[in-house]
């Protein structure tokens, strides 16, 4: 076994020697993270993963609805993930089970306070956001959305009022609402029309006031929960090219094997007393360091160049091992298959791009929903991006055991086969 | 001397029942302390054969010992005992000489004082010291060659198999080649050689074996393989005219053998020089041509090999 770790020394040391190497293993993956990472919202504050919302409609009127209307336009965007509730007790336990970042408490009377603005009677009502302490860009971004809906319910029933005191119309104080609560008819005289949005104006920016400044209720920090921290963008696109880039590393460095046949090297270290068995694990061994390494460096500079917050220590180990075993093992498997290193890279550089597309890697650790979530189980990146989507949530260590298990399953076959072509071929 | 190689009916069919006969019976002993070449022309199975010695490809027939270990069941204890130098040169051209020889070294299970201090020493013998530092792709083709070399020496093996390993050098580095394997035979190491050159053949063999087409066509000594040539003599000829003319002519004439024609050079074994030289510049004469030059010389492994094979060496 001594003599394994020599050849995967050498063989690490070679690689780490080649600048072409080592741009195609650390430089690339950073740079395109950089580049990714700006395109898709940068710095790593926006969570590109939709944020679950549980909604609480006390009110249940006109306004209320409209409200969740809009709320429920901004969740088809892929914003947020809207859940309704029937009570606050639900939502805050929802918060504080870990399946919402954020609640919206749409209280009783909302609706009222809407059509008592234009009576200048109407009570002051606040819209609540509750959040999860632990999380703060996502309630950031549920009170975003707050604030522009409110604003447009604002611009609009100001329009309508100015519009009805433009007009003339008396009778403002009955004004009628309709899709929506948005002001339909503006009615009444003059002065009654130019009171009435005043108050219309004053009520909204009370409303206004009350979500820019909601009313937070603060929980105990969850332990654990896969949504206890949001992912940021240059994390899970980091997350997604390290992965690509660590199968391409293990295809490269299996391929070293079929390069030492070419060379000779290969059939002269079988005339050492070294055991074929030993030359052949020294090179699969040298392919898992090869990625392993790269990992390590990568994650490094991942916290240090982007700040990124990988996880828990334990869980990020058992990443990178788990990463570079299954790299290494596809890389085995795939030059296994094939004679020369030139076909090794054209059939390496097919597969590692379908895994890649199948298994999610260009879009980081995001879900696409749907059959993609069925495909990319198919992959072994697939399992692992979720593994490090769920890491970068602060998910517990047991909630890592299915993907983990996934990612060591197809480490086994690929290695099994690996093993199995590359001694039929050098028996 | 005990045989230190003994190699009986060795076949080697690659993809049987149908692939190529690389090895076809071979047989041959290398008594220990002796240098015995393989000699033959490319394709004449002598790669394979060293191959099958060094537990590299398995023989689909017959046996082999190296160093009184069997080639097929006791494979470790063979690699144990051999140093192989590959016909190409197998080093790591982005490692430095130093880093490849600890590198192998270590494949040879040497330990790290040892191994560090048989560097130095084998540094030294292939002239290679002083560049130890630099990486081995910026090393000249002969310096390539002698650390190919190097990397078999470490563990000191008792056997030394090398495979054409003058390939594509110069003249120098030919020559430091084979002083050195001279030393190291010396020193007591068995050396099996394998050669399209007949002219290394000669040099530096105690014995040598003649393959051709996979097979052991003779095996002898320098002398007793020029024996087999017989009585005949090696006459080089230079003919002004129709050469192809002058020598259709002479393949009928008795006791005269066609070697080569190479432009106006013909090379002719003849039985009786004194009788056949005026015949041929009869012969000559009436085809209209005449020669210009003529020498005599003694046969030589090229003649012995056609006089064997029916072709030469160089085929």
């Amino acid at each position: 076994m001594r003599n394994a770790l020599f050849i995967s020394l050498k063989d690490v040391r070679r690689a780490y020697r080649d600048p072409a190497g080592l741009a195609m293993m650390l430089l690339a993956p950073l740079v395109l993270t950089l580049l990714l990472g700006a395109a898709f919202g940068g710095e790593g504050e926006l969570s590109l993963t939709p944020v679950p919302v549980v909604l609480v409609d006390e009110d249940g009127g006109e306004s209320a609805r409209s409200l969740v209307a809009g709320l429920e336009a901004t969740g088809g965007e892929g914003l947020l993930e809207l859940a309704p509730a029937d009570t606050r007790e639900q939502a805050e336990a929802a918060i504080a089970g870990g399946d919402a970042t954020a609640a919206i408490i749409i209280p009783e009377g909302f609706s009222e306070a809407f059509s008592g603005g234009w009576s200048l009677g109407g009570a002051s009502v606040q819209v609540e956001l509750l959040q999860d302490p632990a999380s703060s860009s996502g309630p950031r971004l549920v009170a975003g959305v707050l604030q522009q809906l409110i604003s447009s319910f604002n611009g609009a029933w100001a329009a309508g009022a100015a519009a009805a005191v433009d007009a003339g119309v008396p009778g403002t104080d009955a004004m009628p609402e309709a899709d929506g609560g948005f002001p339909a008819e503006p009615a009444g005289d003059l002065a009654a029309a130019q009171d009435a949005a005043e108050a219309a104006v004053h009520r909204f920016r009370e409303l206004q006031a009350g979500i820019q400044s909601p009313e937070i209720e603060s929980r105990s920090p969850r332990i654990g929960g896969a949504d206890a921290t949001e992912v940021s963008v240059t994390g899970a696109v980091l997350a997604g090219m390290m992965v690509f880039f660590m199968l391409i590393a293990g295809a490269n460095g299996a391929r070293s094997i079929l390069e030492e046949d070419q060379a000779g090297t290969l059939a002269r270290l079988f005339t050492t007393p070294t055991a074929r068995a030993v030359v052949l694990g020294g090179k699969f061994l040298s392919a898992f360091l090869s990625v392993l390494l790269q990992a390590a460096i990568l994650v490094i500079a991942g916290r240090l160049l982007f700040g990124i917050d990988w996880g828990a220590p334990v869980a990020v180990l058992l990443l990178i091992l788990m990463g570079a075993l299954v790299s290494a093992g596809l890389g085995v498997m795939l030059n296994s298959f094939v004679r020369t290193p030139s076909q090794a890279g054209a059939i390496a550089s097919g597969v590692v791009v379908l895994l890649a597309l199948v298994g999610g890697n260009f879009t980081g650790t995001l879900s696409a929903g749907g059959a993609f979530d069925v495909l990319r189980r198919l992959t072994p990146n697939g399992w692992l991006l979720e593994a490090w989507d769920l890491t970068m949530r602060g998910a517990p260590l047991a909630e890592l055991m299915l993907p983990l298990l996934a990612v060591a399953g197809f480490s086994l076959l690929f290695f099994l086969v690996g093993t199995w072509s590359f001694r039929r071929r050098y028996a | 001397m005990s045989a230190v190689i003994q190699v009986n009916d060795l076949h080697k069919q690659f993809n049987p029942p149908d692939g190529t006969v690389a090895v076809d019976g071979v047989s041959f002993t290398v008594a220990g302390g002796e240098i015995f070449s393989l000699l033959g022309p490319n394709g004449a199975g002598k790669t394979t054969t060293i191959s099958m010695l060094s537990c590299l490809l398995r023989p689909t027939g017959g046996e082999a010992w190296v160093a009184g270990s069997s080639i097929i069941d006791e494979p470790r204890q063979v690699r144990d005992h051999l140093g192989v130098v590959p016909q190409e040169v197998a080093l790591y051209l982005d490692l430095n000489g130093r880093e490849n020889l600890r590198f192998w070294g270590r494949m040879y299970r040497l330990g790290s004082d040892e191994l560090e201090r048989r560097i130095d020493e084998v540094l030294d013998l292939i002239g290679l010291a002083e560049r130890q530092k630099d990486r081995v792709a910026d090393y000249s083709g002969g310096m390539k060659r002698r650390l190919n070399i190097g990397v078999a020496l470490l563990h000191r093996p008792e056997v030394l198999f090398l495979d054409e390993p003058t390939v594509g050098i110069d003249p120098q580095s030919r020559r430091s080649i084979l002083d050195g394997i001279r030393d190291l035979n010396s020193a007591g190491m068995t050396v099996l050689y394998t050669t399209h050159y007949m002219e290394e053949a000669q040099e530096i063999s105690d014995r040598i074996g003649i393959m051709d087409h996979g097979r052991m066509v003779n095996c002898g000594t320098h002398a007793e393989l020029v024996k087999l040539v017989g009585e005949e003599t090696r006459v080089n000829v230079s003919v002004e005219g129709d050469p192809e003319k002058v020598a259709k002519r002479w393949e009928g004439l008795a006791g005269v053998r066609m070697l080569s024609r190479e432009g106006s050079d013909v090379r002719l074994l003849v039985k009786d020089s004194q009788d056949a030289i005026p015949r041929l510049f009869q012969q000559a004469e009436r085809a209209g041509s005449r020669l210009t030059a003529i020498t005599v010389e003694e046969p030589d492994l090229e003649d012995v090999f056609l006089h064997l094979t029916g072709r030469e060496l160089r085929d």
